[in-house]
């Protein structure tokens, strides 16, 4: 994905180039308006295909999102520039759709978090003990009163992120297990670390569930993402914790 | 027939833009939006009866990184329409589908018909485009914002009608009161204003507003960044993050 992101960066630079040298009968820009564009780009721009040339991620695409209209229109100019004569421009615009699309793909993930974050909510809702979810985006939104009710979130669960230390983890469980047999609710991911054990509470039984949603469901079987969630059901602890 | 195809254009635009996110306006709420929400339903907390404790600290922050315009209309909205996904999502819906129709706009009367609407198309197919116009943030009221003003200087620039000045100078108050980043944009429309001060009657008074605020944006910026006086590490957290998980202790990447 990042390096399709560079292609639309070349292309932009391409009709920048057109933008200062393009025959003027090429287009309707006329000179001042060629200025125009060029000045008002200017340090932004300059500033997105520097960074962007040496590292595009979607962080920095997304403070300069605004300018998205000026590089979508400069890349429509340059590739029109480029390819006269030769590949048709109606295959040539397809391909530049297809590559947008595919250009940020990453927000496509963020869709498969987002779901995989309701799913967890929705899950965790069901179950009538107390529920521990490991789940990093949920903790950092911190959702207001108002919304942990909206998002069903209810007072006997708890949520700790992948990487919470062990502390985190024990506590939670402790207190949590005071109210029943808890369910740990977690999703799998290749890029993050998880919990696998959960000290003197030992594991009863393991399930994985496969979620996919809706409309995006091709989109994971084309990438094979894993879209996983454990359930971990434990015991009380092995042996009762120390008291002060 | 010129017309014709224009509408046509559009038409088809809208078609493409709609089907690709109307699915997602019910969706469930986003990290950031959730958090948003919260600062934009306590936007006002002066006038409300039993304000949130903590919000004081989160709003400064807020207003550090986005100029209040956008909070203050999302206040109102929420007031009128409540803040279901539908009604929150509905803002940015209207605002993408403008940027859409500017960046066409835009790009046939800088290059042709035929970029302008391949540009826009890709705008309108762009999964990042698609996200941000289906959540209650800032990015797609800045975008929309900065592609109209964009196309009224280019007007104003060929044509140097009276109404196009006006429109160009009343969008630039509300890009200021939108994005902060509008400012670097700013001040290159100024510069190049000040060019062409004769032809386009622009006032010294424009001026002397427009400097100002590109100046104590900088001194803004400048103590932000450099002195200190803005530290968002000092802002104390919201307290009702920790009864939100029942007293578990957040780390502390995500207690800023």
């Amino acid at each position: 994905m990042i390096h399709i992101w560079r292609v639309i960066a070349l292309l932009c630079i391409a009709g920048v180039v057109w933008c200062l040298f393009g025959r003027t009968d090429d287009g309707r820009l006329d000179r001042t308006g060629r200025l125009l564009l060029l000045a008002l780009l200017g340090g932004p721009f300059a500033l997105y295909l520097g960074l962007g040339l040496l590292d595009i991620r979607f962080g920095w695409f997304r403070n300069f999102f605004y300018l998205l209209p000026i590089y979508l229109l400069l890349a429509a100019r340059g590739l029109r520039w480029l390819t006269r004569g030769g590949v048709p421009f109606g295959i040539s615009a397809a391909v530049i759709i297809a590559v947008m699309l595919l250009a940020s793909m990453n927000s496509v993930v963020s869709w498969r978090e987002n779901n995989l974050e309701r799913e967890l909510i929705r899950r965790a809702a069901q179950e009538p003990g107390p529920v521990l979810v490991v789940q990093s985006r949920i903790v950092a939104r911190r959702p207001s009163e108002h919304y942990r009710k909206r998002l069903g979130i209810s007072d006997r669960t708890a949520v700790i992120t992948p990487t919470s230390d062990h502390a985190d983890l024990t506590s939670a469980l402790e207190r949590l297990s005071a109210q029943g047999q808890v369910v740990v609710l977690e999703q799998v991911s290749a890029d993050r670390s998880s919990h696998t054990s959960y000290g003197p509470y030992p594991v009863a039984e393991t399930r994985r569930h496969t979620v996919e949603f809706g409309p995006f469901r091709f989109v994971q079987r084309l990438f094979d993402w894993p879209p996983i969630l454990i359930e971990r059901r434990l015991l009380g602890p092995s042996k009762p914790p120390a008291t002060p | 027939m010129q017309r014709w195809h224009l509408a046509i254009q559009l038409a088809i635009l809208s078609a493409v833009y709609l089907a690709l996110r109307i699915p997602l306006m019910t969706s469930a709420l986003w990290h950031d939006e959730i958090y948003n929400t919260s600062l934009y339903l306590n936007t006002l907390p002066l006038l409300q009866a039993n304000p949130d404790p903590g919000w004081g600290a989160d709003w400064a922050k807020q207003i550090s990184i986005h100029p209040p315009l956008v909070s203050l209309g999302y206040f109102a909205w929420i007031q009128v329409f409540g803040d279901s996904e539908l009604s929150l999502h509905t803002p940015t819906l209207v605002a993408g589908l403008l940027s859409v129709w500017l960046t066409h706009l835009l790009g046939r009367e800088l290059f042709d018909s035929t970029t302008g609407f391949v540009a826009s198309l890709a705008l309108a197919c762009c999964s990042a485009h698609m996200v941000f116009s289906t959540q209650a943030v800032h990015a797609v009221f800045e975008l929309t914002c900065y592609a109209a003003s964009v196309l009224l200087l280019y007007r104003l620039w060929r044509t140097q009608d009276v109404r196009t000045k006006r429109g160009l100078l009343a969008l630039n108050v509300l890009g200021v009161l939108t994005f902060y980043h509008y400012m670097y944009y700013l001040a290159a429309q100024t510069a190049l204003l000040w060019w062409r001060r004769r032809e386009h009657e622009v006032g010294a008074v424009y001026f002397v507003v427009a400097i100002s605020a590109i100046v104590g944006f900088g001194l803004f910026a400048m103590f932000y960044t450099y002195a200190g006086v803005i530290n968002l590490d000092e802002f104390p957290v919201n307290d009702l993050s920790t009864t939100i998980y029942n007293g578990v202790r957040l780390p502390q990447q995500f207690t800023r």
